[in-house]
């Protein structure tokens, strides 16, 4: 069992990656874990803290943050659920073992119980512990929290299990289906975006001090009141938790508890019914209509079916590229409204291009953080790295192919998303132009920088995206705090960017030199990675 | 050009691996397709390759092996260009690979132990981007496609599903059929059983057989002696970065029985 325990844990976290990047990989999540909980924190007690006068309140806040926390909780449940019971590598390798399936669906469902206690936990108690501090609870209050999450298990992770198996099979019709999977996600994109806006809106109106009248009127409270009434069985969960009504524990119990036998049930049916299934009963042979296309066309196709024919790359690349206009619009736009209202307009009104220079930088973050999606050269190439020095094409022809079919896609969504700014009247035809040129010439380093640091890449040594990082993050973040001084000691804004353009040539162009007289090497030595 | 020239006088009974053509022997007159001179490759201060000295011959189906870390695998790398060398030259069809890289990689179809294809592509996508790199006209893609997927036995349904869903023998399958759809001179084949059943195995060894005999090179290593013993017309031994024996299994048929005891032998002395 314990071996079991193991094992899927490694399936659900480990990843192949060298101590070191595994070691900052887990400092980062750390990091934007306690940013996320410090921002929820924030936000609760801000407005705990506004609405005290409200005699129902706090509780229908409390009650709202819960929904959320419940909401995240049941959809990440399902795709942990999807990786642990739907793995195909993992149902075949079992399969030899001399394991029951009882003991392998048991195994998966303890792993699911832990990840799910310690994941809300850390969402969960700090609500309550801000909520009883400020209300004067009981120290029962906080012990009876300490069961929260363990409660909360058998609804939410009853719900993924409902929709584990459809989730799985609609992904998998998906996965088959290129171009329906691409703009679905797409549309999924934008509704998260949409989403991310309203967030925003509301974030930077409670910054600004503006809306939280509105936000937090007895309109909205009595609605949110009203809403609590139709979240059975978790309506329950919380009389028990917030108001101590303990009885109620066994209504809960019995809702989420039906649900979570109906959810095992299908789970348990439906990964018996995937371990036996056969993909090639229903394809047909395909079409021969060949047509001979020249090297580059065909080098070409092959890198847009790398990077659009892997699910990874549409989320973290080819759907977010699409959707960067619409971001960086909305991003622009929140920030533009929260330096031009309140107390941060004296301060940015001390530096003239305060607004523009920091519009310019994040199109140029946003272009570089959306090309790292797709700079992975070699290693999304994986054993066929040998199949790059044996086919009879150059290898320079091979690396500006690689390299520059991210670039020209990233260029095009940049441009739409400069001019979309300039149409909406956000940014000035001077701010528009800079921003565009200044975004490319960084992000053609960027991808010079990325190239050199995938042709390094041996077996025993995985890349190592300090330059690259540096690129993207450190380089505009240096320029846009120089802009700033200069911009305080009243340079002109053209001359800013100007001289924005020059540097990047300037540290682009060595690097380029270099990178292009040392390819030839560093191809030749690189190798698989399995 | 087709795979093979006379397809439709394709005679089973004519290839098969027990019948050896006389004129696979090597000849003296004859151009290498591969030739290999004082082959040197060093791995910091670890020399593998110390000279190696090696030509293969035009109908010739030639075994290639040794222990392993023997400089096996190295040799074959810098042969089909995957690895830089530190000093020799090696022509392929009488193209040197250092000079002329693009025509040395133009003469052979290669297949690795592990299979290396595009995984996010279809199998048939896949065939195509081969042979538009390759440059195959589409009558000769239509043909060699057919013919090739039909001798292996390769389900022509299953090329429609990304080659991600594949198992091991079906991609190794389609790694055979990808690296003969331009009719290569020279057919190098590293471990290329691993992995495939024993119907594609025994058809595998026929198509190198027929392969050979229709005057082209197949190369070929692999850790199953016996293998080599039954199909090889000549078999390199290698040995401290050395071809360490060379024999003619054509000429000296005893060899083929004798084959195991000789490898063994040839590590023995050595050591």
């Amino acid at each position: 069992m314990l071996t079991l325990l193991v094992k899927d844990f490694k399936l659900m976290f480990a990843k192949d990656e060298s101590a070191a990047k595994r070691a900052l990989g887990i400092l980062l999540r750390v990091l934007v874990l306690g940013i996320v909980v410090a921002v929820e924190l924030f936000l609760f007690t801000a407005i705990l803290d506004k609405i005290g006068h409200y005699s129902k309140a706090p509780r229908a806040f409390m009650v709202l943050f819960l929904l959320v926390v419940t909401a995240f909780m049941t959809v990440s449940s399902i795709f942990q659920a999807k990786k642990l019971f739907f793995n195909e590598r993992d149902i075949n390798q079992l399969s030899i073992h001399p394991i029951t399936n009882s003991m392998q669906v048991l195994s998966k469902l303890v792993l699911l119980f832990l990840v799910h206690y310690a994941s809300s936990f850390i969402f969960v108690f700090p609500l309550f512990a801000a909520y009883g501090i400020m209300y004067g609870r009981s120290m029962m209050f906080y012990y009876m929290a300490l069961f929260y999450p363990a409660a909360s298990f058998v609804f939410e992770v009853g719900i993924a299990l409902v929709f584990v198996y459809p989730v799985w099979y609609i992904l998998e019709y998906l996965r088959k289906h290129v171009l329906l999977e691409f703009s679905l996600s797409v549309a999924l994109l934008y509704g998260l975006a949409w989403i991310y806006s309203t967030v925003l809106g509301a974030f930077t109106g409670l910054v600004s001090n503006n809306e939280v009248s509105t936000l937090l009127s007895s309109e909205s409270i009595e609605s949110l009141v009203e809403i609590e009434r139709y979240t059975v069985p978790l309506n329950y969960l919380f009389d028990v938790f917030i108001d101590g009504r303990r009885g109620e524990i066994f209504n809960y119990l019995t809702f989420s508890g039906a649900i979570f036998i109906i959810g095992l049930t299908l789970t348990i049916i439906t990964f018996h019914r995937v371990r036996n299934i056969s993909s090639s009963s229903k394809l047909h042979p395909p079409k021969v209509k060949y047509k001979l296309r020249s090297q580059s066309h065909a080098l070409i196709k092959k890198e847009l079916a790398l990077i659009t024919r892997n699910p990874d790359f549409i989320f973290s690349y080819s759907g977010l590229l699409i959707v960067q206009p619409f971001l960086l619009y909305l991003v622009i736009g929140a920030m533009n409204a929260v330096f031009s209202s309140g107390t941060l307009l004296y301060y940015t009104s001390l530096f003239p291009n305060f607004v523009s220079v920091v519009d310019v930088f994040i199109v140029m973050m946003f272009t570089t953080i959306i090309s790292a999606g797709a700079n992975q050269y070699v290693s999304m190439e994986e054993r066929t790295v040998k199949n790059l020095k044996t086919i009879p094409v150059s290898y320079k022809r091979q690396l500006y192919v690689k390299m520059l079919i991210p670039m020209a896609l990233s260029t095009a969504s940049l441009l739409i998303s400069v001019l979309v700014l300039l149409i909406s009247g956000v940014f000035t035809p001077l701010t528009a132009l800079f921003a565009f040129v200044l975004s490319l010439t960084l992000l053609f380093v960027f991808n010079v920088v990325s190239l050199s640091e995938e042709l390094k890449i041996r077996r025993n040594k995985p890349r190592s995206s300090g330059a690259s990082s540096a690129c993207a993050y450190l380089l505009p973040t240096a320029y846009m705090g120089v802009s700033l001084v200069l911009s305080y000691l009243g340079t002109e804004l053209w001359l800013l960017f100007t001289a924005g353009i020059a540097l990047f040539v300037l540290l682009g162009a060595p690097i380029m030199m270099r990178v292009n007289r040392k390819m030839g090497d560093w191809f030749m030595e690189l190798e698989a990675i399995n | 050009m087709a795979v093979y020239d006379n397809y439709e006088l394709y005679n089973p009974a004519a290839a098969s691996v027990e019948e050896q053509p006389e004129e696979a022997t090597t000849k003296a007159d004859r151009v290498p397709t591969i030739s290999i001179k004082n082959l040197h490759k060093a791995y910091g201060k670890k020399q593998v390759l110390k000279g190696l000295d090696l030509d293969v011959y035009e109908g010739e189906l030639f075994g290639f092996i040794g222990r392993n870390g023997i400089g096996k695998s190295t040799t074959m790398d810098c042969v089909i260009g995957a690895k830089k060398f530190d000093q020799g030259k090696i022509l392929l069809n009488g193209y040197d690979v250092r000079l002329h890289p693009i025509e040395a990689k133009f003469s052979f179809g290669y297949v690795a132990s592990e299979p290396s294809c595009y995984e996010v592509m279809t199998g048939y996508d896949y065939l195509e981007f081969i042979a538009s790199i390759y440059r195959i006209s589409e009558g000769d893609f239509v043909r060699n496609f057919r013919y090739l997927c039909s001798r292996l036995n390769l389900d022509e349904r299953e090329l429609s599903n990304p080659a991600s869903n594949y198992s091991h023998g079906m991609k190794q399958k389609l790694c055979l059929v990808a690296s003969l759809l331009h009719n290569p001179k020279i057919w190098v084949l590293d471990e290329p059983t691993v992995g495939l059943d024993i119907m594609t195995v025994e058809e595998l060894k026929k198509m190198m057989r027929e392969y050979a005999n229709h005057g082209n090179t197949v190369f070929v290593t692999s850790h199953n002696i016996d293998l080599v013993a039954k199909l090889c017309d000549r078999v390199a031994i290698v040995n401290d970065g050395k071809v360490a024996a060379l024999y003619d299994l054509n000429r000296e048929p005893n060899r083929r029985i004798q084959l195991p005891k000789l490898f063994m032998d040839t590590y023995k002395t050595k050591e």
